[in-house]
């Protein structure tokens, strides 16, 4: 079995460190112009299990590193072999030299708005009246959350954003942008935070553009 | 604004990371997208990700 890590341009350069089972990674054809990083595997070997995301994500970062750009491959299955491999990417070249085009030279950033719950509200009079509040608090940070996306994408090649509207968060954004431009985003973040008040903002990465490697014919 | 945690801030990025390896990235047709339950599994398993968290720092700062 094959455990697909990414997919760069040919040829691929491989970092020097081992994937899951600290299995040696090697290069495998996987259209004209394209190798998938990969690494052979028993059928076990495919499952989930946190040390496997570990090592597939640590190799997704250093191949990242290695290539001028990469779109990381979703941690699945696995694949019988190269030829299936092949098969299964069959009539998407043109839609991956073109997602590798798009995400060159960019890192991904993610954000997570949460609500602040550190502040004890004062005591409600009723349980309507509770519930009444917790769902201004996580109106409140939704419509903060909606702001400051708002205020980021202009500093981003492109974007996504997901409303959740729950009690522990309320919105997630992951933001495709230009190392060159690193500075504006957080510039953009910093004079956005300025006006926040009542919620929490986690910022993670950079990450590989594993939001933006998603394909069209992935989508169904 | 209030700034997290580092615990905070180490929970977010692990939940980032499995939610980004297992529901991100391209797929091959004909991949199974793994079933809630198996990554509620997964999610179980954090607090033992939680013991790599400063792998996941050294390649943050690099």
């Amino acid at each position: 079995m094959l455990h697909m890590y990414a997919l760069v341009r040919h040829p691929a350069a491989l970092p020097d460190i081992g994937g899951i089972d600290e299995a040696p990674l090697r290069s495998a054809a996987a259209a004209e112009g394209i190798d998938a990083v990969v690494t052979d595997t028993n059928a076990e070997a495919g499952a989930p299990t946190e040390a496997a995301i570990l090592a597939h994500a640590e190799v997704v970062e250093a191949v990242a590193a290695a290539n001028d750009s990469v779109l990381p491959a979703r941690f699945a299955g696995g694949v019988p072999d190269e030829d299936e491999l092949r098969r299964r990417l069959d009539g998407r070249r043109e839609s991956i030299l073109e997602a590798l085009d798009r995400v060159e030279g960019c890192v991904e950033l993610g954000l997570r708005v949460l609500p602040d719950t550190r502040e004890e509200p004062s005591p409600a009079a009723s349980g309507s009246e509770y519930m009444r509040r917790r769902l201004d608090e996580v109106a409140r940070a939704e419509e903060l959350g909606r702001t400051l996306h708002g205020s980021l994408v202009g500093a981003s090649r492109e974007s996504s954003c997901n409303v959740l509207g729950r009690r522990d968060v309320v919105l997630t954004g992951a933001y495709l942008v230009a190392r060159d431009n690193l500075d504006r985003f957080h510039a953009a973040l910093h004079e956005a935070e300025r006006e926040l008040a009542g919620v929490t903002l986690v910022l993670t990465g950079p990450w590989p553009p594993y939001s933006f490697a998603l394909l069209e014919a992935d989508a169904t | 604004m209030s700034s997290p945690s580092p615990a905070l801030q180490q929970q977010v990025t692990l939940v980032e990371l499995v939610d980004r390896v297992l529901n991100k990235g391209v797929a091959l047709t004909g991949d199974i997208t793994l079933s809630v339950a198996g990554v509620d599994l997964v999610y179980v398993g954090l607090r033992v990700l939680l013991a790599s968290v400063s792998t996941l720092e050294q390649l943050d700062a690099e």
